[in-house]
């Protein structure tokens, strides 16, 4: 069984969501309910940390889009953490790293 | 619940079947793994594939295009990964992957064919990816 380990840091920037295992249709709820746990708690700048994660699908794509919207609409952001090779491409053949910010490593995110 | 197979002859063979269950599709994907990983077949190339099949398998389960049991077949050929999933109900292509995100399109540049076909036995969806190391027993 999928198993996905999220936890919260909070630092200078943002709060962080560290992602550990795979994100798949069994398992991104519980992405998407941290995601929607910050927005609730008025956390609009969000970094995601997914350089724990072997796996994703479009189940977690949709995970991540979904709270870009909802950031977006207050003028927020989500910044994703990333640098394994074959979650990337998946960013890359949907289009989505276009979408997104993806630095890969938190050292490389801007601090504004 | 999943049955294992392996057979003995020359074209490697796995033999799994599961419930509609979306929590055993990471089963699926560990299986496939392992037995990729005994050859000499590029991480990419392994990647790929299980981001199909696991994609195809959560698309058939959402959808409740299931009858009874979901069967996959992986052959092993020279050079070539092929997988035959079964135990569905027919669909075009399209509309099993209709995510916004990973549709069709997207699909297709991870395989080199992605076909279905329906010969009586039922309907099945086959998967082939080619791989560049000389694979051999």
């Amino acid at each position: 069984m999928a198993d996905i380990q999220i936890d919260l840091k909070e630092t200078d920037i943002a709060p962080v969501l560290e992602v550990q295992g795979e994100v798949d249709v069994y398992t991104a709820p519980k992405l998407k309910s941290r995601i929607l746990g910050l927005i609730d708690n008025q956390q609009y700048y969000i970094i995601i940390d997914l350089n724990g994660i072997d796996f994703m699908d479009s189940s977690g794509l949709g995970v991540l889009v979904g709270g870009l919207k909802r950031v977006r609409s207050h003028d927020g952001s989500i910044t994703l953490v990333l640098n394994r090779p074959n979650i990337l491409k998946i960013f890359r053949i949907t289009g989505l790293d276009k979408v997104f910010k993806i630095y890969g490593s938190f050292e490389e995110i801007p601090k504004q | 619940m999943a049955v294992l197979k392996k057979s003995q002859s020359n074209k490697a063979v796995i033999k799994l079947k599961i419930p509609a269950d979306k929590s055993l599709i990471s089963l699926v994907r560990l299986v496939i793994s392992a037995q990729l990983r005994e050859k000499p077949i590029e991480d990419e190339i392994i990647d790929d594939i299980k981001l199909v099949v696991s994609e195809l398998l959560a698309k058939a389960i959402e959808k409740s295009l299931v009858t009874g049991f979901l069967s996959l077949e992986l052959f092993l050929n020279v050079k070539q990964v092929e997988i035959t999933i079964s135990g569905l109900k027919e669909i075009k292509l399209d509309n099993l992957f209709d995510s916004p995100y990973l549709n069709i399109s997207a699909i297709e540049t991870l395989v080199d064919s992605l076909n279905s076909t329906n010969n009586g036995l039922g309907f099945s969806i086959i998967i082939t990816k080619k791989f560049g190391e000389q694979y051999g027993d």
